[in-house]
Parts: C-alpha cells; structure tokens; sequence
C-alpha cells in the first residue's frame, strides 16, 4: 500500500472563550490517499469544516490547535506562515460553500484567476491567461474569454462557484478540500460540479475531501466517511460500510432522516431527538448519550474509543461506540 | 442641461456597446454620480473655479504684487480692471483673489492626498494585521490625537520657520489621524469577508492582500471623507494665516484675505467679501460632490 498523502494524527482544536474552552475538534485521526475521496458528514458545529480550516493555518486568533498533519512527510500543523502560504492554492486548495462573496467584487475574474498562477508558479500574466482559459473549460464555463472580463456580481451564483473551484484548481493541487461546495448551487448545476469532481479524481489522482452534510453528495462521489460528532469521529468506513452496515446509533439515526423514494409518503420522516451538545459542555462519556436510544451506563462515564469494527485490520470500518463491545 | 440628450444617446450607444465587456461596480458608481446635478454642476463650478486661479494670474494685466497709487482702497471698478477692487496698498484684489485660490486649492489637495496616503496605508496595515500590532499602531494614533494642531504646526514653524511645504507637511500630518481610524474601522469588517478569506486560502501574499482586495473594498468611505477632508484643509489653512504662521506675504491665500480684509470690514467691504464667496462656493461644491459620492458609493444601493 502507498503511503498516504496526508496523514491527520490526534488533531484536536480548543477554542477559548469567555464561557470557558470549546472544543470545537476532538483527537481526529484519519488520512487519505492519492486519488482517494473521503467523505465527512456530520451536523452544523460537528467540526467538520473547523477540522480543515485549522489545518491549514487559517485559524482564529482564539484557536489553539494541537496534534499533527504530515502532507507528504512535511508537518503542516502550526507550520510557519509563509510555508502554509506557499502550501495554500498550490499544493493543498479548499473551495468554500459561499460563492456569492467568495471573489473580491472589485477585480475582474480574470484578473483574480490569474492571480493565483502568477503567485504560485512565477507565470507572466500571458501564459497565467491561457492556463486560466484552459481551466475555465474545464468546470464548463461557456464563453470563457468574455466571463474573464466581468466582474463576480455579473455572474450567476453557479457559475461562480464553478470559477472558485477553477481557481481551486489551478494549481493542480494534490488534495483538494471541498467544503460544501453544492450547497448554494441547484440541482442541476450540482450534479455538473459532482461530475466534474469525479473526473478529475480519476484523471488527476487528486485526493479530495468532501464536508457536506448531503449524504447524497457521499454516496455519489466517496471512496470513504467519516461521520463527525461534537468533534469527533463516531465512525468511519467505506460508503458501503457507513451506508449499508452502519454500526453506530448516530450513524443509523442520520441514515434514517434521509426521505427514501421507496417510503410510505403517510410516514413521518425520523429525526434524531435533541440537540448537538454544547461545545463547552461536552457529555463525560460518549457524547451522543443524551440523544441515544440505546445508551446504557458506561456510555455515561467511559468515552468510547474509535476502533475496529469486525477486527479486522487498517482502513476498515471503525466506530466509536460500547454497543460493540457488549455484542462481541 | 449638464446631462444632455446627445450624452445620454452616447452613453447609451456605449452601454451597449459594453454590454459584453464588464461593467464594475465603480462603473454603476460613476454612472449614479453623473445623473446626480448637484454634484455634477459642483464639479464644473470647481474646475472653472480651478482654470480661472491657474490662468487669471498668467493673463491678467496686474501682478499680485502691482501697487497702483491712483487706486488705493478703491471699490470695485471696471476701468482700470479692478473687478473686486484694491487693497490698501493698491494691489488688485481679482488677481490676489484668483492667485489665493491657487494657494488655497493646492493647500487643500495636497495636505488631503499627504492625508490620503498615509491614512489608508497606516490604517489598512493595522486592521487587517490586528492584534498587538493593531492596538501598538492605534495607541500612537491616540497619543498623536492628544497633540493639539497648532501646537504641532507652531513647532514645526519655529524650528524651521515659515514655509508652505511645512503648512502641507503639517495639517496633512495631523488629518491622517482620522483617516487612518476610519480605514482600519473598514479594513476590519472586510477583514471578515469570505472574498478575503479565500484570498488566504489560495496563498497570496499579506502584501498583496492589502493591496489588491483590501484597498478597493474600503475606498469608498474613504473618497467621501477625502472630499470633506479637502475644504476643512482650505479652512485650517486660513486659521493658520490668520494666526501668521501659513502663507507669508507677498504670497496669499483665500483665508490670509479673509483675515485682512476682516479688519477693514468698515472701510473696504469688498476685501472681505469676494475671498470669503469665493471661499464659500468652493467649500459648498466640496460638500455638494462628497454627498453625491456618498450616495453613488453607497453599499446598500448594491
């Protein structure tokens, strides 16, 4: 097996607040490979978007983050501000979900896409212009040429989301972190986006993560999940796995709140009873016992650890829950 | 008509014309300020009022200096080409007055772009920096705003006695001040804007940040204050004068005639009132321009 290209250890995210610490990701360990997609689900505040955020060094000024992230056998974490500088868009991009205020509305597109060539690979701004072409025709950009020469609020929410993903893209990055990046967009353009995603996989061998909370989106696009909660990961699988042999309660519960084509319309759809906990109040055992319907007393006081599901070894499912054990 | 038929047709014409080639928001900006008269006519009044200083001095038959003793404190008269009059020493106050509006309007644009430049440089820098840095550069700010102006300029002066360039040096030294307040309260809401953000995440450099999606976003507020900040100069100019410490005879200003023909308010009224018209319409064009910039920039329109 290759070595993965980026390799997370016990990163862990504190927050300080006035209220006390938050702590927004708890000992995520997880990595992935070249040509892999990883998928990561979880609830609004789960910590999946603060997980990658942090990593990258773009962090609030209140955070402290702590753990390691190897790119390629280089520790990224806490790194210095000008090597994540030079990591950030070239090596490693990220898409955020809000393309409505994601491009400065006082530069022409182009002038932006360009930017980031000029920055990273030291192009002029000639040959900057024909590798942005080139990648406009890439995520479909009909009349690349002219799109260059308008500014963002001339767009349509689509199509400048597809502009970020090509800037995202231009350097050719070896992993690519997609931060919900469908969810401002319709259906259609969506798929669009997705198939292009797929595309690149293949023929880039670019390593994606994908944080959404659309499981749709997963099931279509991952080799691998991670399901997040109140910072942690509860489990963790291929999307067979997480899909068809879910073994943690949360897990289950998020997987029965999708509405199926196949079910009683009459049926009222599942939801998970209660709240996500308090960051600042996390539950001393497994954090999910609050909402759990199969919570007994360990749960209360022993944190289930994230381990091996059928014992079988690396990259197999895993999943953090006592229920196993008292199976076994 | 400032906006006629022929210019609409034009624009018009070119509006469609670019309908492929981008329009910016300073684009939808102009085109706001244009249709706006007041601002457009106080724009006009202004360059008149900016041709006539730098020509009238050039062409007119009396040099500011010219004493004619035919004609001391004389009211104003066509014969002998003394429109407002003349001074007590015979001196042709259209002259003196067109020749004080050079002094007056260059004053007032050159301490603003001093203001300008250090203003948005310094303010940008702190803001988007923030933290320690942001709080060090701010307290200097605040300990500089302690420092009354004319005690700064008073210093200035008597160390390195009276020179228009210290006048320039100095009010532009104090104004950046606010400025420098307002760009980094701005710099700090843009700060937080996703555009930013992901100008971060893709791996530009500080520098280039500031400058490229920084600057632009927090320029608006800052024209209007720049248009404000203009006339204020002209009128700080005129205290400085007043107090003897600005422009130095032979040379004057539009505030130095104001001060001297305020003391002969009783005998010669005209050595007061033209400088200080002149003075008015200037700073009411000023205001007029400011306002229609304030409403042709203003965010909530988008």
């Amino acid at each position: 097996m290759t070595d993965p290209i980026l390799s997370v250890d016990n990163l862990t995210v504190r927050f300080k607040s006035p209220r006390g610490i938050l702590t927004a990701v708890d000992g995520l360990n997880f990595s992935i490979n070249a040509g892999e997609c990883v998928g990561i689900v979880g609830e609004s505040g789960s910590g999946k978007s603060q997980t990658f955020l942090n990593m990258l060094g773009l962090k609030a000024e209140n955070a402290e983050v702590t753990g390691s992230a190897r790119f390629l056998d280089e520790e990224i974490l806490n790194a210095s501000p000008h090597v994540m500088r030079k990591l950030r868009g070239n090596q490693i991009s990220m898409i955020f979900q809000d393309s409505i205020t994601g491009l400065t509305p006082h530069l022409k597109i182009g002038r932006q896409l360009d930017e980031v060539l000029i920055e990273h690979q030291n192009m002029n701004r000639a040959d900057a212009r024909r590798e942005v072409l080139e990648m406009l025709e890439v995520v479909q950009i009909p009349e690349a040429k002219r799109r260059l020469e308008m500014y963002p609020h001339e767009l349509s929410g689509g199509m400048r989301q597809r502009i970020m993903i090509a800037q995202a893209l231009l350097c050719k990055p070896k992993v690519l972190i997609a931060d919900e990046p469908t969810t401002a967009l319709d259906v259609t353009v969506q798929a669009r986006i997705l198939y292009l995603m797929r595309k690149l996989k293949a023929h880039t061998q670019m390593a994606i993560f994908m944080i959404t909370h659309d499981l749709g989106v997963i099931a279509g696009l991952c080799d691998r999940v991670i399901v997040m909660y109140a910072g942690r990961a509860v489990e963790m699988g291929t999307v067979d796995d997480i899909f068809y042999r879910p073994q943690h309660p949360y897990t289950k519960a998020l997987l029965q709140s999708i509405p199926r084509l196949d079910s009683d319309p009459s049926e009222r759809l599942l939801t998970i009873p209660g709240n996500p906990p308090s960051l600042s109040n996390i539950p001393v055992g497994c954090a999910f016992t609050p909402r759990c319907d199969f919570a007994f007393d360990r749960c209360r006081t022993d944190r289930p650890l994230l381990q091996s599901a059928h014992g079988t070894p690396d990259n197999a499912q895993c999943v953090a829950c006592h229920l196993k054990d008292n199976a076994a | 008509m400032i906006w006629t038929k022929k210019q609409r047709d034009k624009t018009q014409d070119l509006m469609q014309k670019s309908g492929d080639a981008g329009r910016s928001l300073m684009d939808d900006a102009i085109e706001r300020f244009r249709r706006n008269k007041a601002a457009m006519g106080s724009v006009y009044v202004l360059i008149i009022i900016t041709l006539l200083s730098v020509f009238i001095p050039m062409l007119w038959p009396h040099g500011i200096e010219d004493m004619s003793w035919e004609y001391i404190s004389s009211p104003p008269s066509w014969g002998a080409f003394h429109l407002f009059g003349t001074d007590g020493n015979g001196r042709d106050l259209f002259v003196r007055v067109m020749y004080g509006g050079r002094v007056s309007l260059t004053i007032g644009v050159m301490t603003t772009v001093v203001a300008l430049i250090i203003g948005v440089t310094y303010g940008t820098v702190a803001g988007y920096l923030g933290g320690r840095v942001d709080g060090f550069m701010m307290r200097i700010v605040d300990i500089m705003y302690a420092m009354p102006l004319l005690f700064l300029i008073i210093l200035l002066v008597t160390v390195a006695g009276p020179n228009i360039y210290l006048v320039f040096l100095g009010i532009g030294a104090v104004e950046w001040l606010t400025m420098a307040r307002i760009v980094r309260g701005q710099t700090m809401s843009v700060k937080r804007k996703e555009y930013v953000e992901s100008a971060v995440a893709i791996g530009l450099t500080t520098p280039r940040i500031i400058r490229r999606y920084i600057v632009p976003n927090v320029i608006g507020p800052v024209i209007v204050f720049v248009t404000l900040l203009i006339p204020t100069n002209i009128i700080v100019e005129s205290y400085l004068s007043f107090l003897g410490l600005g422009v130095q005879e032979p040379l004057t200003s539009w505030g130095l005639l104001i001060s001297q023909g305020a003391t002969q308010i009783n005998t010669a009224p005209w050595l007061l009132v033209f400088p200080a018209t002149f003075l008015a319409i200037t700073m009411f064009c000023f205001n007029f321009i400011g306002d229609g910039l304030r409403d042709a920039l203003d965010p909530r329109e988008r």
